[in-house]
């Protein structure tokens, strides 16, 4: 087991105690912002040469995004470390219950290669705060950044807690091997079933973030420009490589038709009238995965784009019409930049198409009218949720990200990444003496002392809430 | 699969919303409720007949426990329910952002034999209330009460909606092929394990209340007779067979002269100095539990009791002294009315001792001393930490309750279970009208905008926080 020495190293620094102090663990916080600030250019530089990343998107994504979540977990990490202290029985009433947030222990993270430091970075984040030794497993994927990663973190964090390990399939498996206190994994629902078995080994936790064909329902009654605007923003950013990307669009044949042009003119107004020499356009990361979804654009009729170059894995900002649910866009996730549109009779039927598949990642629904939102929001499942509008939701460190089903299981984002990182320590601290007060729980048992006790701790039932 | 028809059903019934409004909850849980109340005796008389529990004994631990997590709930379900609000950046300032609280869909709940009704019961009240459907499995080792909740809990709830099944080892098994939303599981980290396994091939996430030995630490200042009750009855009661019963006790070799003859008074004062006629003290489950316990009976020195019975399935209350690490009782976790003794030299022996071993469900500290109750609570992790008492923390619904590593994984209680049970959904409602917020966001990308979108989106550091 070539990582059983690097773990039990870094169980052993957990052991220590040295992660507690919360002095520590801002240092460690403050370092990884001193990365991000002194380590930019090399970010930018890394994610362009691994997939032609524009440095607009890989600002924002991977250094902007990461500063937020960790101001915002600098700003209340005291707040969030502190005991929480909690209602108490009448039993109990003279004792201290409170709920201790303790560290798992050694944490394994691995990521993904579409934002190959974001993916890392935002879940080391809660995973340090929370005080825990970590092994971070960047993507093999993305060469430069994975190169960035090993070299450049070392050299901020605490190398007796903290470790990057560079790996591929095989290695990876051997690695998961090894009993790990937390395992947070995001990649594709196929790896995450890989994952979540080595887990059960070991009984590990899990945090899966996984992916899926989030749908995007438009309505007839929309500002048709405005969606096609925000629809092909969150489709043909990163090339469409997004796991919150808007997958297919579900709407009724008329509407197909007015959002037809309106999407050309958003490409045109993005990418200029060829988006092959926009250099806001991103490529696909690798050659297996060009192949795969170029193969995609079988599927139902080309009504915008379509051109492919091997050479450069470019593929255009595409749409598909009248595509149909046995077509191959709609068998897998696309993570692409290829937006087909199924055409359904009304919303009804959009949401009985949605709720017969897989629940995604992200649904996403557009109206003017907040009923339609909120009929698509109630009588549907997914991770998360956005009205008339696409990937923004996931901008506020205040909302939980995670999936449901194929889509995942776990939650992350601002104080959920604490969470998910903090074991949840029941304490009661009761008095040495007062024995008086459990006298009526011991045996010899009696009918009058069963009324008496039960009077102690039981929660009575109190009157009606009429407010909700 | 036999159970795939009854899957289906209970997945068609929760698609078509019915678990939705609060009022249906509201009037399940309310027929839980009187399930209790009209089957007392029945419930009584199934535990008396299946494990010879003492009626109080189940009164409190069954009864009582699960009235008050039903009250609790009630009293609080309409304000857990509601959306929560969240914080917003200045780009979303105009809009709507909450975390909605969604059901999973169909929840499995496989109950032990050792608190029949509590451990089934409780699960299923946070299921019901986060509006999920649920198939129970209730212990087929309890007959008596197997054959009460499957008989007659359907008649108390909707059958659209909740079902009992009746299976021993296999059809458990074949029960878990079955895609299930969410699995809840209570009993041993062994069958823990392939249930997360199962689980895993559905990417179906879990709450896994294990066990494991649970330490207790007894300081040598302290009262010795408080002591010698508290662990007493956290020891005995149930005839041991509880998850969260101190399994074996660290103490000084002075200490354990002074706790012997306290402990000796203890169990004299409870049941008489011939426990097996006292109608207060419990019996083993079944045959091969009772060979297994009354097999570690061969460690140490019997100090105190270690009279057994085999055709009551009657083990003495016992204590143990010069107990070795490597002696059959401390290998696996008790589950009978022994307690062993080990001495220690101090609380950093005690300390490294128990993280030496797989993290246990709880951990127990006698002190009368803060000093050394916050030194063992800092310096080890456990599922749960009761100071100079044993049991008592899991009569708090406001405490979370469940394991770490080996002892489990999740957490329950009050709104821990709702929580357990429903999926929090991130919603974000944006208005479809405002589109010049969004433009500094789309391509053509100019850096000069950057700062705008920063602004717009970004978490700023505070001052560093002084209060902890």
């Amino acid at each position: 087991n070539p990582y059983a020495g690097l773990v039990s190293h870094l169980r052993a620094a957990w052991l220590s105690g040295k992660t507690r102090p919360m002095e520590y663990r801002v240092a460690q916080l403050e370092a990884l912002g001193r990365f991000l600030d002194e380590k930019k250019q090399d970010i930018l530089e890394a994610t362009a040469a691994d997939m032609g990343k524009p440095s607009f998107e890989a600002y924002f994504t991977e250094i902007l995004l990461c500063k937020n979540e960790l101001n915002s977990t600098l700003n209340n990490l005291c707040h969030w470390m502190k005991d929480e202290h909690v209602d108490k029985n009448l039993v109990t009433q003279l004792d201290c219950a409170f709920i201790r947030k303790d560290p798992y222990g050694v944490v394994l993270i691995i990521a993904p290669w579409n934002y190959p430091i974001h993916l890392f970075l935002v879940p080391l984040i809660g995973a340090i705060a929370a005080g825990n030794c970590v092994v971070v497993k960047p993507s093999e994927t993305t060469k430069n950044s994975e190169r960035l990663i090993a070299e450049m973190l070392t050299c901020y964090l605490d190398n007796d807690c903290f470790a990057v390990v560079t790996a591929g399939v095989q290695e990876t498996t051997r690695l998961l091997e090894n009993k790990f206190d937390y395992i947070f994994f995001t990649g594709i629902p196929s790896v995450g079933r890989i994952v979540m078995t080595a887990a059960a080994k070991h009984l590990t936790p899990v945090t899966l973030e996984l992916g899926g064909k989030n749908p995007c329902y438009v309505s007839d009654t929309c500002d048709v420009q405005n969606v096609a605007r925000r629809v092909a923003w969150g489709r043909f950013f990163n090339a469409g490589q997004t796991c919150i990307a808007p997958d297919y669009v579900l709407c009724t044949v008329e509407m197909q038709e007015k959002l037809m042009p309106a999407l050309r003119e958003a490409i045109t107004e993005f990418f200029g009238s060829n988006p092959r020499e926009s250099p806001d356009f991103g490529r696909i990361v690798g050659d297996k995965q060009f192949r795969r979804i170029r193969a995609l654009l079988c599927s139902g009729r080309v009504a915008i784009g379509g051109q492919t170059d091997e050479k450069e894995r470019y593929i255009a900002p595409t749409v598909l019409a009248d595509v149909l649910p046995s077509d191959p866009a709609m068998q897998e996730e696309i993570f692409g930049p290829i937006l087909p549109i199924v055409v359904v009779a009304n919303m009804d039927e959009a949401i009985d198409f949605i709720n017969a598949r897989p629940r995604p990642l992200a649904i996403y629904a557009f109206s003017c009218d907040s009923k339609v939102v909120n009929q698509v929001l109630e009588r549907t499942s997914s991770g998360g949720f956005c009205g008339n509008d696409t990937l923004m939701h996931v901008t506020l460190t205040s909302l939980p990200f995670g999936g449901i089903g194929n889509s995942g299981l776990g939650k992350y984002h601002g104080k959920f990444t604490f969470d998910t990182f903090t074991h949840h320590r029941g304490c009661l601290h009761r008095n040495m003496g007062l024995e008086a007060l459990n006298a009526l729980r011991y045996p010899p048992y009696s009918q009058q002392k069963l009324g008496l006790l039960t009077a102690t701790f039981e929660i009575k039932r109190k009157g009606m809430c009429t407010l909700l | 699969s036999p159970h795939a028809e009854l899957v289906s059903r209970l997945r068609a019934a929760w698609l078509s919303g019915k678990t939705r409004p609060m009022e249906y909850r509201v009037a399940q849980l309310e027929a839980l409720g009187r399930f209790l109340d009209e089957k007392k005796q029945d419930i009584l008389e199934a535990t008396a007949a299946d494990m010879r529990k003492p009626p109080f004994e189940v009164e409190v631990s069954e009864l009582s426990i699960c009235r008050s997590e039903l009250n609790h709930t009630l009293n609080n379900l309409g304000a857990w329910m509601k959306d929560k609000h969240v914080e917003k950046n200045w780009a979303t300032q105009l809009d709507s952002a909450f975390i909605r609280k969604d059901p999973y869909g169909v929840v499995l709940i496989i109950g032990p034999w050792n608190y029949p009704i509590n451990l089934l019961l409780v699960p299923l009240i946070g299921a019901i209330a986060a509006g999920n459907c649920v198939v129970m499995k209730p212990s087929e080792i309890t007959r008596n009460v197997e054959r009460l909740v499957a008989e007659m809990l359907p008649r108390y709830l909707d059958e659209d909606c909740f079902a009992v099944v009746t299976a021993g080892v296999e059809e458990t098994t074949r029960l878990l092929e079955n895609k299930f939303d969410y699995i809840f599981f209570t009993g041993s980290p062994s069958v823990g394990r392939i249930v997360m396994t199962a689980a895993a091939k559905h990417l179906t996430p879990v709450t896994l209340e294990l066990g494991g030995k649970n330490p207790c630490y007894v300081s040598d200042s302290c009262n010795v007779q408080n002591v010698a009750r508290r662990v007493a009855w956290g020891r005995f009661f149930n005839a041991g067979q509880t998850c969260v019963a101190p399994d074996y006790v660290l103490c000084s070799a002075e200490m354990q002269e002074k706790l012997l003859p306290a402990l000796r008074e203890a169990i004299t004062e409870f049941y008489g100095p011939n426990p097996r006629e006292s109608p207060d003290f419990g019996r083993i489950v079944g045959d091969r539990q009772f060979q297994r316990v009354q097999a570690l009976l061969h460690s140490g020195h019997t100090a105190i009791g270690g009279q057994t019975d085999t055709e009551e399935r009657y083990i003495a209350p016992t204590v143990l002294v010069e107990v070795q690490q490597n002696d059959p009782v401390m290998q696996e976790e008790i589950f009978g009315p022994i307690l062993p003794i080990l001495t220690v030299a101090s609380v950093d022996d005690a300390i490294a001792f128990i993280n030496a071993r797989e993290r246990p469900l709880v951990l127990y500290v006698f002190s009368s001393r803060k000093e050394v109750v916050n030194r063992v609570l800092e310096r080890t992790s456990s599922g749960g930490f009761c100071a100079n008492d044993t049991i008592m923390h899991m009569t708090i619904p406001s405490l979370p309750f469940g394991g770490i590593g080996q002892s489990g994984l999740g957490r329950y209680h009050g709104r821990s279970s709702f929580e357990t049970f429903s999926h929090q959904r991130s919603a974000l409602l944006r208005g479809a009208g405002r589109e010049t917020l969004n433009t500094p966001r789309y391509p053509p990308y100019a850096p000069h905008r950057l700062p705008l979108l920063r602004a717009a989106t970004e978490t700023k550091r505070r001052a560093a926080c002084l209060l902890l």
